[in-house]
């Protein structure tokens, strides 16, 4: 009478534990498929306001009045604003999938810049200034592609590492259930040759991973020789780390393959 | 008289070949006779009826050039007209054949169920087993790319022709 109820409040709190942790990881989805949203409207904003700017700032090299001089600040000024909304949720977006806090210090001195940058808007009295406060912003700009670029790649590498790891989970499995055959009597050459070459996959997975990892410290340094291609290049390599993994996995298939349908 | 006496010989059916000749005189033909001074009436040879297509062409070749262009593009459109028609018939006896909704390569695998191992039904091999399926299905959907995360392409050079 007594047991009943403590082992009834155990698996109450164990079921409402596993709840956390699913509504947690629900709204930490849901959190950014909100924000993905507020950031596209953002998006669409800045670029109505970009087509504003460049038809103003025509019609002011064009004519050079007054009139056309006003329309053109007022455009611009709107447009450095939609400009740094959109980076700001652009970082925002980062900060949500970011796994290396070594980066959330960038982030947040790279958002506070925004944010500065923003409230001086309002203050712009001529279009010089609004050159001026425009390039300060532009200059920071080279390095938040780079962050941007490093962290994305590390998201893609971290999800190459957590198949790794599993991976090496696996084989450890399997090397059990090999021992265990071979302890009855089994003949498991077979298995055994199925594992070797599944890790050999794993291995070379490991190296494009290293490779990677490799590439991605040195993004800033080749900045300047093209950030596109080189993060391209990275790319490249995760995809092959996947694709050796995945490669490994089809030797696992085999391997449990001849067990599920051997003689054991 | 003997009866063979008026079966005919060598000579007397030269003798009655002879006699049917004279008995049945070749009858000439009547010839017209020419009166002086009276006109030959007409022939029919003499009048020839032109066919249907030289009449046309004939007729096609006194028209002016737009009368011409009219009834040639009629012309043409009446031969489209006719191609469509005669496409549009061996189309419908076409017979068109659907795919298959299921690939042939597909590998055929056979009715007979394989019979599995002792050892597959214990807990280790089935928990190695649904730890390689997921996994294999993590490996299958990963999303190395993170579009939503790509850098905006925004303008980095304001300026009204100062700079």
């Amino acid at each position: 009478m007594i047991v009943f109820p403590r082992i009834t409040s155990r698996l109450i709190k164990f079921t409402i534990f596993l709840l956390l942790i699913f509504a947690a990881g629900t709204s930490v989805h849901a959190a950014f498929e909100d924000q993905y949203q507020g950031y596209l409207q953002t998006y669409d904003n800045y670029r109505q306001k970009h087509g504003m700017y460049l038809s103003t700032r025509s019609q002011y090299l064009q004519f050079g009045t007054l009139n056309s001089k006003n329309d053109a600040l007022a455009a611009v000024k709107e447009l450095l604003v939609a400009r740094a909304d959109v980076l700001t949720g652009h970082m925002s977006l980062l900060r949500l999938k970011n796994v290396d806090t070594s980066f959330n210090t960038q982030l947040e001195t790279y958002e506070s810049l925004l944010a500065d940058h923003k409230s001086r808007v309002s203050t712009l009295a001529s279009l010089e200034d609004s050159e001026n406060l425009s390039e300060e912003t532009e200059d920071q700009v080279p390095g938040m592609q780079v962050v941007s670029r490093k962290i994305v790649a590390g998201i893609g590498a971290g999800k190459i590492e957590a198949q790794r790891l599993q991976f090496v989970l696996l084989e450890n499995e399997a090397q059990t259930l090999i021992k265990q055959l071979r302890e009855s009597g089994k003949e498991v050459t077979v298995q055994e040759r199925w594992l070797i070459d599944a890790r050999g996959k794993r291995l070379l997975a490991e190296q494009k991973l290293a490779e990677a990892r490799s590439q991605i410290n040195q993004l800033e340094e080749s900045f300047g020789e093209g950030l596109d291609s080189s993060y391209n290049g990275i790319q490249l390599v995760l995809y092959e780390a996947n694709q050796y993994l995945r490669e490994g996995l089809a030797f696992m298939v085999e391997l449990s393959e001849s067990i599920k349908y051997g003689n054991y | 008289m003997p009866l063979w006496w008026s079966f005919p010989n060598q000579l007397n059916m030269e003798t009655i070949e002879a006699g049917q000749k004279e008995a049945t005189p070749v009858a000439s033909e009547p010839k017209p006779e020419v009166v002086a001074g009276a006109k030959a009436p007409e022939t029919k040879t003499a009048v020839v009826t032109a066919s249907p297509v030289i009449r046309v062409v004939s007729w096609f070749t006194k028209q002016t050039s737009s009368v011409k262009l009219l009834v040639g593009s009629a012309g043409f459109f009446i031969f489209l007209l006719i191609l469509l028609v005669v496409t549009s018939v061996r189309n419908r006896n076409t017979l068109v054949v659907t795919p298959s909704p299921e690939a042939s390569a597909q590998p055929i695998e056979s009715a007979l169920p394989r019979s599995q191992s002792a050892y597959s039904q214990t807990a280790p091999f089935q928990q190695f087993e649904q730890n390689l399926k997921n996994l294999h299905s993590v490996n299958s959907t990963v999303n190395l790319s993170e579009i939503e995360l790509a850098f905006p392409l925004l303008d980095t050079d304001v300026n009204f022709g100062g700079n």
